[in-house]
């Protein structure tokens, strides 16, 4: 009974953000650029079982950005850049790709906006909003054997999870065996 | 990925006569995997956030200062507020901070802000490095909000209406309102009167307050909102109506004119009262697929109209129409 209680929890829980959500747009900017590079930069529209005739997804461009390519192609208006999602087109799931190149004195952070509508809602996109200058680290080189060994923070998070690993299985380890002794 | 390997670890060699003589610790071994793994899962699925503590979702805004708390799960060296609201095409940087030396887990500040209507509020944390390869931004969840009009002067209530600025014969159109109490109330009764020239769709309504309830009367062409809570407190709402008259001019004005009740107070519906005919006729059904195309290509070409949201506007309106056939 509390196996069947749990299990239709979860799946409630699992399906509430899908009951109540409307269009949802977000961007995902998931890396820094070289000036004067490119970033790939992905928006993504769930429809979460709306059904709108049709979509306008909106990016503006900032001055001095270009954008390279973009999948499904995007139309180019000035300084902006349209996706028009219609017909088949309109899945419960579409991803919207485009590059986009730097200025080559671009430094310190650029701030992204754009606008998805319908005939019924017109809302920011929402998600990642700033695209970060990324300097390359330079080549390290080899350490001097005089030098003290540096520390692996990697290796501290993974002993970390080891041993909370173990303290947990400890703790659960001592509770079985004494329900089982009750 | 750390903890997976962990998980495998401890599960390839978990002692196997164990699995024998103590069959339930075993078997709760298993499910205390099962569990420690999906609560690695989700709390890993977003590697850094950012939230906003306060306000909080579907709060009412007084012009003028807003305190705003953020409280991420790292350090964040730069922290920049934004807000959007109505028709803006644009993020207003509420605030822009860099804390490079000291860096933040969390930040208090207070923002002028004056937005007016239906608002999004966003925040934006970055650090350097965190996860050793760039520059690491994050963004907050985004927080809906409605901004009261700078002149709400202690009304007990106020209800203004906002119209689109243009209407194509045979579009479908959103007609908003945004409701506000000075004082909590329990309820409020919209009366609008509809241009002749207008069909009520269907309504929709802020989930905040869900004890709605709302007839047509399709030969006066009124349509009654009553809106019920204990406490009911301030939002918004919209309903779709269709212009359906081609008769009319381009240019003719067609009037909104509508009233609100609140227990000891009643009031003219205030802001926009009237919408302009547009010169486009849409295309009535049905459409074929050439047509269809051809219209794409107009947009394409911003031939519609040279106004990029009303070129927007219209080809959404034609999609709504092709739709319906």
């Amino acid at each position: 009974m509390l196996k069947k209680t749990l299990i239709f929890f979860i799946i409630l829980v699992m399906l509430l953000p899908v009951a109540f959500s409307e269009i949802e747009v977000t961007r995902q900017i998931t890396a820094g650029v070289e000036s004067g590079k490119s970033i790939n930069i992905e928006i993504n529209v769930e429809l979460n079982g709306e059904e709108p005739s049709s979509i306008v997804v909106t990016e503006n461009i900032p001055l001095g950005w270009t954008v390279k390519s973009s999948t499904p192609t995007a139309t180019s208006f000035d300084n902006q850049i349209k996706w028009l999602l219609y017909g088949v087109k309109l899945k419960d799931s579409i991803a919207l790709k485009y590059s986009l190149q730097s200025p080559v004195s671009f430094d310190g952070s650029q701030l992204l906006s754009g606008n998805w509508k319908t005939l019924e809602y017109k809302n920011p996109i929402a998600g990642d909003l700033s695209v970060f200058s990324y300097t390359p680290e330079q080549v390290q080189e080899p350490e001097s054997p005089t030098e003290p060994q540096s520390e692996a923070p990697v290796e501290q998070d993974y002993l970390m999870y080891i041993v909370a690993g173990l303290l947990l299985v400890i703790i659960v380890l001592l509770v079985v065996v004494v329900f089982k002794k009750k | 990925m750390y903890y997976l390997n962990f998980i495998f670890l401890f599960k390839n060699n978990f002692p196997k006569t164990l699995n024998n003589t103590y069959p339930l610790i075993s078997a709760m071994f298993k499910k205390f995997l099962l569990v420690v793994s999906l609560l690695f899962f989700i709390s890993s699925a977003s590697s850094y956030s950012l939230t906003i503590v306060n306000p909080v979702e579907g709060f009412d805004h007084i012009p003028g200062s807003l305190s705003v708390e953020l409280e991420a799960d790292f350090e964040m060296e730069t922290i920049a507020i934004y807000a959007m609201c109505g028709d803006d095409e644009h993020w207003t940087i509420l605030t822009q901070e860099l804390f490079i030396e000291n860096p933040k887990e969390t930040f208090t500040t207070n923002v002028s802000f004056f937005g007016e209507g239906s608002c999004i509020l966003a925040s934006s944390g970055s650090a350097d490095n965190v996860d050793g390869v760039f520059q690491k931004n994050t963004n907050s969840g985004y927080i809906h909000f409605t901004s009261l009009p700078a002149d709400f002067d202690g009304e007990p209530a106020m209800v203004v209406r906002n119209l689109p600025e243009m209407v194509y014969p045979g579009g479908a159109y959103r007609i908003n309102y945004a409701y506000y109490f000075d004082e909590e109330a329990t309820g409020i009764i919209i009366n609008e009167h509809l241009p002749d020239s207008f069909d009520y769709s269907k309504a929709k309504f802020s989930l905040n307050n869900q004890g709605i309830e709302h007839t047509y009367d399709s030969e006066t062409n009124i349509l009654k909102i009553v809106l019920m809570g204990n406490p009911l407190s301030s939002g918004t709402l919209y309903y779709l109506a269709y212009f359906f008259d081609d008769e009319l001019e381009e240019g003719q004005e067609l009037v909104f004119g509508g009233n609100y009740v609140v227990l000891g107070h009643d009031g003219e519906i205030i802001g926009e009262t009237t919408t302009k005919v547009a010169g486009f006729k849409l295309p009535q059904c049905p459409i074929s697929d050439q047509d269809l195309l051809g219209y794409v290509d107009q947009w394409v070409k911003s031939e519609l109209s040279d106004n990029v949201n009303e070129n927007d506007e219209i080809i959404m309106q034609i999609l709504g129409v092709w739709k319906s056939c």
